[in-house]
């Protein structure tokens, strides 16, 4: 049995990672969902959030920051189709911790129930970009 | 001495140089856009297939019925019509504007209320002046895709159809075969056909399991689908918008350097002629004495 398995993440604006793995954590809506080789079939809506992937036994591991998407797995192949990816190296630390303080505090302020919800979309975004750009 | 019409023609020459050197360089600049908006659609192209492949799936192993996919009797039709807002890219805009015209009289003639939803100036002005209804107007998008205006359209465009306004939403945009080829194309919009999503999937019949459910699921991607597909639409638009209009320009700069040979042949032979007759009016003058 294989024990890797085929990693594709599209955006709109580009293919941004394709790559073998051998193990990836997803944020689904209702939480991470776990995915390794010979996965059974699935399709998940995901949420704002971070992207682990495991590249080897050695622990070396690449994090990324996607938006709002889904993901389908089939025959050992994870499709990961969100709005937006970024690598860790591509994320500014100190604007995303900016970010994630401004949407702390909008979202403390705020009355209205639909913004809101985009408070809180705007706020999981910033908190996977911090995360993923420290590794933690 | 040079006689007057060598005068003006100089003129003349250097007029059409100016205009071929401003053609040139419009030439140049649509050029440039349109290698960057061509590499931004094969970009996107992946992302929307997978979406679409999803789509499929979702439709062809559930029952669940999205009011976005009611099929009602047509009464009411919107057509979308992508143009370009600015001239001078050739009959780019009539041939679209000329089959969106046809299609929209028509749909009038079967008795069904029908409005342009125009992005594009060009659009915008040509069914305006003849009193068409015009359901809402873009003029700004400046040909340029990007994922806000996708959002924009495709929102209005839901909007207009769940509430009733419309019950039928078609587009018609060029299609970019290849840079010297658009083709006009006029397909449905909304209700989304589930039969119109063609091409086979890999994954179809196999077991899936489906986070959170399928209703969820769908939706979160229904808009999203719709999204990206009027994203799609606008980017290929565009895409054919600067293809058409570097394609005029460099006929236009052909044509400036043709004008030029042939004024500079009938240039350098009005002026022979004019030196000619001054020396047959010396030689002449000197004979005389």
């Amino acid at each position: 049995m294989a024990r890797t398995f085929k990693v594709v993440i599209v955006t709109p604006e580009k293919t941004a990672y394709e790559g073998e793995s051998i193990s990836a954590v997803i944020p689904g809506l209702a939480g991470y969902i776990g995915i390794w080789a010979n996965h059974a079939p699935l399709v998940a809506a995901v949420a704002p959030g971070l992207v682990t992937l495991k590249k080897d036994d050695a622990g070396n591991e690449l994090r990324m920051a996607v938006g709002t998407g889904f993901v389908e797995v089939s025959d050992n192949v994870v499709n990961l189709m969100v709005e937006t990816c970024e690598t860790d190296s591509e994320i500014d630390v100190a604007r995303a911790e900016k970010a994630l303080e401004r949407a702390r505090g909008r979202l403390t302020d705020m009355q209205a129930e639909i913004d809101r919800e985009r408070a809180r979309l705007a706020l999981q975004r910033a908190e996977a970009r911090v995360r993923a750009a420290k590794g933690k | 001495m040079a006689g007057a019409g060598v005068k003006l023609l100089n003129k003349r020459i250097r007029s059409v140089k100016n205009t071929q050197q401003i053609t040139k360089a419009m030439k140049m600049v649509a050029a440039a856009k349109l290698q960057r908006q061509q590499g931004q659609m094969l970009a996107a192209r992946p992302y929307a297939r997978k979406l679409t492949e999803l789509m499929q799936q979702l439709v062809s192993q559930t029952e669940v019925m999205d009011p976005l996919f009611e099929v009602r009797p047509v009464q009411k039709r919107l057509f979308v019509v992508i143009t370009s807002d600015k001239g001078l890219c050739g009959s780019y805009n009539m041939n679209i504007i000329k089959p969106a015209h046809k299609a929209v009289d028509q749909s009038i003639e079967s008795g069904v209320e029908t409005a342009v939803y125009a992005i594009g100036r060009k659009g915008a002005e040509y069914f305006r002046k003849r009193g068409y209804t015009i359901h809402a107007s873009h003029e700004d998008f400046g040909g340029e895709a990007n994922s806000t205006q996708g959002k924009t359209v495709g929102d209005t465009a839901v909007g207009a159809f769940l509430d009733g306004t419309f019950d039928e939403v078609r587009v018609v945009y060029p299609s970019f075969v290849s840079t010297m080829t658009q083709m006009p194309v006029d397909q449905p919009l909304l209700p989304i056909a589930p039969e119109a999503m063609e091409g086979d999937t890999e994954g179809a019949g196999l077991d899936y399991i489906w986070e959170p459910n399928q209703e969820e699921l769908f939706g979160v991607l229904v808009p999203l689908y719709l999204r990206n597909r009027v994203f799609m639409t606008l980017s290929e638009a565009f895409t054919s918008e600067h293809a058409a209009r570097m394609t005029s320009m460099s006929a236009a700069t052909e044509n400036a350097g043709e004008l030029i040979e042939a004024l500079t042949l009938q240039r350098n032979r009005e002026r022979q002629a004019a030196i000619t007759s001054e020396l047959l009016d010396i030689v002449g003058g000197a004979n005389a004495l």
